[in-house]
């Protein structure tokens, strides 16, 4: 009786830690889809060795979100390829993706993000796991996309 | 024995029915999906995301085997869904059919799908074997339809329009088409109007292959206008076949960027007393369009094959002023347009057609008319009234019923004249079948 008491008080103490990191922001319908840029020179796609791939979700609350993490694998949660990491910053009401040294904005609780792929990145990579951080500094549920 | 039929029967049934998942869409409403929860059991689904176009998508990507989304919403017609978010990536095999919503016809859909410049793209496919047909797809911030590694699909009888006076980096493009095989897009009305600064295409082929851009068809054919740039531009690309296709009011029409092998537009040679020559690949198919002027292709005419020595001829003619050409050799490859030539615009007044034959006749009489103009393979013979006569190509008439109809010649310029035929009373056949007889027999 005892024992099965303590396993419960220990269960009820992992369930509130687990409540407790888990964040308020939630995300969903992670999206990846290629981008054309076009050269305006000469008003043809921009020659690159890769490609750009645009990766997009939902967020219930932009304004909670600090920052994005965008892993390239080869298998679900891992960035052995590439790792994306970009911040939100928000300005006059507006806010944008603070990525590298560009900063793309954002619409209506859509989180999205260009990202240059080189031709190698671009055959290694199998999965895109995608979650963000709050500012609480707790972490996502996680979106996955499958290659 | 009976039962054995029975069940048997029941089983075709229940396959025929269970085949296929079908998820009718039955609202116009986008919620947001993270206060009414989608959920793939449909009873625990919140019934405000039940029923909408972003449940039936979620319903494609949860499930397994092939499914189909229609469309039921109530009442009359056009019913235009708002996109709030953005619709889930399609990662599943589907077909979308627009055209099983109540009241629609051929290039008439019934459902608008509305994405209010938001939002990139109204559908981003990532799945193979897609059928997207008879919608109405507006307002998008990028792509009406984008289709990436999404072979043996087919997008057919959409119309994809966009007014755009937004200036962007990005491009602007009815269906994009990137990594994907065998794509056949046929009957589509695209036109994707963009802010002078802003590029735009009406079909993008991205590292594409074997696919299929419009057919000869009147029903195949895609009509493509009011892009800014480029109709269709196939980028590092082989086997697109471009055929049929009307296009106008864009800069280019047809851009092979590293693509088709490259291949040149057939040359047009001369246009003489309505024939068309000039010089192509061997044995290529030629297509020949009246045309406003440079870059367009208005109305499709002919389609002739090049001989062995690459020379072909044919017999066209249109009231545009222009005519343009295209190829495709036996890969598919599509050549772009040529430059257009002029024609001359002939004034009907100055042919005088006149027919010749039989202004009266009797049920079951067979009749033969000519007409004074230059005979053509493109000339026709119609009648006003079917029900009365009907007349085929070469000018023979079958006559069916008493009444009166008008016998309609129209020849290669488009230039017509008619007659009026008088077919008599079923009462007097056979007093005439007397006077037919003993006329022949004088003969």
């Amino acid at each position: 009786m005892k024992a099965k008491l303590i396993l419960f008080a220990i269960s009820l103490t992992i369930s509130g830690f687990i409540a407790a990191q888990s964040s308020n922001v939630q995300i969903m319908d992670i999206l990846v889809s290629p981008v054309t840029v076009i050269d305006t020179s000469t008003n043809l796609p921009m020659q690159t060795n890769g490609e750009n791939l645009a990766i997009l979700c939902k967020t219930n609350d932009l304004a909670s979100v600090e920052n994005v993490t965008i892993l390239f694998g080869t298998s679900e949660n891992l960035g052995d390829i590439i790792t994306v990491n970009a911040e939100i910053v928000e300005s006059d009401g507006t806010y944008y993706l603070s990525i590298g040294n560009e900063l793309q904005e954002l619409q209506e609780n859509v989180i999205s993000a260009t990202i240059e792929l080189s031709q190698q990145q671009l055959e290694a990579y199998n999965f895109i796991t995608m979650y963000v951080i709050d500012n609480a500094e707790q972490q996502s549920n996680h979106l996955v996309f499958t290659k | 024995m009976k039962k054995i039929f029975l069940h048997i029967i029941l089983m075709v049934i229940t396959a025929t029915v269970y085949c296929q998942n079908v998820y009718v869409v039955t609202k116009t409403t986008d919620p947001d999906p993270f206060t009414y929860k989608f959920d793939n059991i449909d009873s625990l689904c919140d019934p405000e995301m039940y029923g909408t176009l972003q449940w039936a998508i979620n319903k494609v990507n949860n499930n397994t085997g092939e499914s189909k989304i229609e469309f039921n919403i109530p009442g009359a017609g056009p019913h235009e869904i708002i996109l709030n978010y953005y619709l889930p990536q399609i990662n599943n095999t589907t077909i979308i059919d627009g055209s099983t919503q109540n009241g629609y016809s051929y290039a008439n859909p019934q459902i608008v799908i509305n994405a209010q410049h938001k939002h990139k793209s109204i559908f981003d496919v990532y799945s193979t074997n897609i059928t997207i047909k008879g919608l109405k797809l507006t307002s998008f911030a990028q792509n009406g339809i984008l289709l990436h590694e999404c072979s043996n699909s087919l997008i057919t009888e959409n119309i994809i329009s966009n007014y755009s006076t937004i200036s962007s980096k990005t491009s602007y493009t009815g269906i994009f088409i990137n990594g994907c095989q065998n794509v056949e897009v046929y009957g589509n009305n695209i036109e994707v109007a963009v802010n002078p600064l802003t590029k735009s295409y009406g079909i993008y082929l991205s590292k594409s292959f074997n696919c299929t851009i419009g057919g000869t068809d009147v029903s195949m054919a895609n009509t493509i206008n009011n892009c800014r740039n480029y109709v269709v531009f196939p980028s590092n690309s082989q086997q697109i076949k471009i055929s049929g296709n009307i296009i106008f009011d864009c800069e280019k029409a047809i851009y092979l960027d590293s693509s088709n092998d490259n291949i040149q537009p057939p040359e047009i040679s001369e246009y003489t007393n309505g024939i068309l020559s000039g010089t192509a690949l061997p044995n290529s198919t030629i297509e020949v369009f009246g045309s406003t002027g440079a870059e367009n292709a208005n109305e499709y005419l002919a389609s002739v094959i090049a001989d062995e020595n690459g020379d072909w001829e044919v017999e066209c003619y249109s009231s545009l002023g222009f005519i343009t050409s295209l190829q495709y050799n036996f890969k598919n490859n599509s050549s772009e347009l040529s430059l257009v030539i002029p024609i001359p615009i002939i004034d009907c007044d100055s042919i005088n057609l006149k027919i010749s034959g039989p202004f009266e006749a009797y049920p079951g009489d067979y009749l033969k008319y000519e007409c004074s103009g230059r005979p053509s393979s493109i000339s026709s013979w119609t009648t006003s009234n079917q029900e009365v006569a009907q007349i085929n190509e070469n000018g023979e008439v079958q006559c069916y019923s008493s009444g009166f109809t008008n016998i309609i010649y129209t020849d290669i310029h488009g230039c017509t004249t008619s007659n009026l035929l008088t077919i008599h009373e079923n009462s007097d056949y056979e007093k005439h079948s007397v006077y037919v007889l003993v006329k022949d027999s004088t003969i």
